[in-house]
């Protein structure tokens, strides 16, 4: 009887299980324990980790990441990513900044700031899908520019003398949180959704599974891919004019080393640099996994010398975590 | 039947190069030919710098413009965007075949250029050290501040602010001369204010946007602090914004580092009390002059000094720091031209 009951049970945990991985994917379901397991040993370690405030410390300075992982999600899904997203931030924000600053309309300049954004994804979309180029080359070629743009508009000033209308977004709260983090949590929904159900981006999946098998097909690879850059250029361009908010100015030399940052978290979440795999909502959660762990170096004032070491050590463990327990099932 | 030209990558090449050569021909390049006579006058000075994207070598940069115009001489700012010590080193090489008259170099690995800076000297072209120094070399001077005392002065003020006691969280990122910065803050306290506790050392990373979100979770970790000592160009306001946004304006005083135009409006409002600014325009005004003299033998510290073959300039010139207050902090924002 009792046997029978254990059985039961481990059939119904099997089957909650099971269900949980088919909702989420196996990848999300194991970040969301290791996620609850830090937090859990965190609030054990330090007084101070389970305060409303720092939660809301940690979350707003993820904002940028988070926007632009949604979109480096599908990049990566279709085969491709993205290196100049941390460079389009920098240049976001400093274009919003200086067109404010020259008195035109805050909405009018937002909406010139994420054609720029849109502009250079599709400029990256053309060169890799239309020319053939290499991603990685090309992107890199377009970090470039695109950093040195912002530099060369500048002139390596930041741009700060703005009305304090500008900084309504990135400071103003609604329900405890800036707006920045709500636009943050509806982009993530938003993409998550449309990634899972919306055709044309379902189609990346097909076009990084197997490119030839997507062509042959009929699923016009060149525009779907290229799409997904043109997405992506727009989010790092909203991330920038978020962090431009938030700060109160544009600034030419933020971002640096972010694509790095964002493609590890999305990696994480259960992305794969060979395409056909990840969901926007594994890439959240990995982009919450990693900044957890940024603050637990700060809440338990480890080195700062040590901080790079610990943090790069637990991703990688949280990979090899997930692809134990994948290889398990 | 008329043969096509056959079209590839040797006629595109030709084609673009023709194109180009048309299109420089017909334009007037009066910066490219200034640039090209000093060259060739051996009046050409160059700025060698390091991490070049980070606003901090705006002054620099001024300076250089006004020591052009004042000893009629090409004065350039050069060097890797980021924090890559390798190719600084490649690019001093590529400096000594060019032959300029005099080269400035801030050292992102001081180590990594001793030889590039010793070639440079056999090669004829004097060096000058702006803030990081390799003594040991063939330099013929060094300029710059004492890190140990740039961060006594920052103690000072936060000091002043916080009445002298409390806890104090210290900002910075792991670079030589910023940690030295963080040694001068300890060093003062322990002497002068044992009252004062650092209680941790935050990592800014010196990203602007990472900065406000690392003292917002430090200021969580440790709510009893009264006040931050910023040691990099973004710690001032990164602390600042982290400050406001937690509520803290007021009660968690902040001294910044530098004179950054983005964080000057935080010293007006008084979120932050204060700054340490380096003379940063004296170092490469003074620093090309150095060399311009040296070169034309205008200091008659002996009849001719390479004949005699001593160096005629000070071995080591402390350039010192600026305190920036609401008082005068008017006085230290950048006119863009």
């Amino acid at each position: 009887m009792t046997a029978s009951v254990a059985s039961n049970e481990l059939r119904g945990g099997a089957r909650g299980r099971a269900l949980a991985a088919r909702l989420f994917g196996a990848r999300e379901v194991t970040l969301l324990m290791l996620i609850l397991a830090v937090g859990a040993a965190m609030a054990l370690l330090s007084p101070h980790f389970m305060s409303g405030a720092n939660f809301r410390a940690v979350f707003v300075g993820l904002v940028p990441t988070a926007i632009i992982a949604i979109g480096m999600t599908m990049l990566l899904v279709s085969g491709g990513f993205d290196l100049s997203v941390g460079s389009v931030l920098a240049l976001a924000s400093t274009v919003l900044a200086m067109l404010v600053s020259k008195g035109v309309d805050i909405s009018l300049s937002a909406v010139i700031t994420l054609l720029l954004g849109a502009g250079i994804g599709l400029a990256n979309g053309l060169i890799v899908s239309g020319l053939g180029v290499n991603p990685l080359v090309a992107t890199l070629g377009t970090m470039s520019i695109t950093r040195g743009a912002a530099l060369v508009l500048t002139e390596g000033f930041s741009i700060s003398a703005l009305p304090k209308s500008f900084g309504t977004i990135g400071k103003t709260d609604v329900l405890g949180m800036p707006v920045m983090f709500w636009i943050m949590l509806a982009l993530v929904i938003l993409g998550d959704l449309l990634l899972r159900h919306a055709r044309v981006l379902r189609q990346l999946y097909f076009v990084g599974g197997n490119e030839q098998a997507a062509r042959l097909s009929g699923i016009p690879v060149g525009a779907v891919r290229t799409l997904a850059f043109v997405i992506t250029g727009a989010l790092a361009a909203v991330a920038g004019m978020l962090l431009a908010s938030r700060l109160g100015s544009g600034t030419p030399t933020a971002g640096s080393a972010l694509e790095l940052q964002v493609l590890a978290a999305a990696v994480i979440g259960g992305a794969s640099l060979r395409g056909g795999e990840g969901t926007v909502l594994g890439a959240f959660l990995g982009v919450v996994f990693v900044a957890l762990i940024n603050n637990a170096m700060t809440m338990l004032s480890v080195s700062i010398y040590w901080q790079m070491i610990v943090t790069g050590a637990v991703l990688v463990a949280a990979v090899a975590i997930d692809v134990i327990v994948r290889r398990r099932a | 039947m008329n043969r096509q030209p056959k079209l590839n990558r040797r006629t595109l090449l030709g084609a673009a190069a023709t194109g180009a050569g048309a299109v420089l021909g017909g334009l007037p390049l009066p910066h490219f030919t200034q640039r090209a006579l000093a060259q060739g006058a051996g009046k050409e000075y160059v700025f060698l710098s390091i991490v070049t994207q980070v606003p901090f070598w705006v002054d620099h940069r001024m300076a250089l413009r006004d020591a052009e115009k004042a000893l009629g001489v090409t004065a350039s700012f050069t060097g890797p965007l980021d924090f890559d010590t390798a190719a600084q080193a490649r690019q001093l090489d590529e400096l000594i075949a060019r032959k300029p008259a005099g080269i400035l170099i801030f050292p992102g690995d001081a180590n990594a250029l001793a030889g590039g800076i010793d070639r440079a000297a056999e090669a004829g072209i004097p060096v000058a050290m702006i803030i990081g120094d390799v003594p040991e070399s063939k330099r013929v001077v060094h300029l710059g501040i004492s890190n140990m005392e740039a961060g006594r002065v920052g103690g000072e003020m936060l000091a002043e602010a916080i009445g002298g006691k409390g806890k104090v969280l210290l900002g910075t990122f792991p670079a030589p001369a910023v940690l030295e910065r963080v040694e001068g803050y300890k060093a003062l306290f322990k002497e002068k204010y044992p009252d004062i506790q650092v209680v941790d050392i935050v990592n800014d990373k010196a990203d602007p946007s990472y900065a406000p979100t690392a003292y917002a979770q430090a200021l969580q970790a440790h709510p009893d602090v009264v006040g931050i000592g910023g040691t990099d160009g973004d710690s001032g306001k990164g602390a600042a914004v982290a400050v406001t946004e937690a509520g803290l304006k007021g009660k968690v005083k902040i001294v910044a580092m530098d004179r950054n135009d983005d964080m000057l409006p935080f010293i007006e409002d008084g979120t932050i009390q204060g700054a340490v600014a380096q003379k940063s325009y004296v170092e490469a005004f003074l620093g090309v002059h150095l060399l311009h003299w040296l070169n034309t033998n205008g200091m008659k510290v002996v009849t001719n000094s390479a004949a005699a073959g001593v160096n005629p300039l000070p071995e080591r010139i402390v350039t010192g720091v600026m305190r920036i207050t609401k008082a005068n902090v008017d006085q230290f924002k950048h006119q863009k031209n």
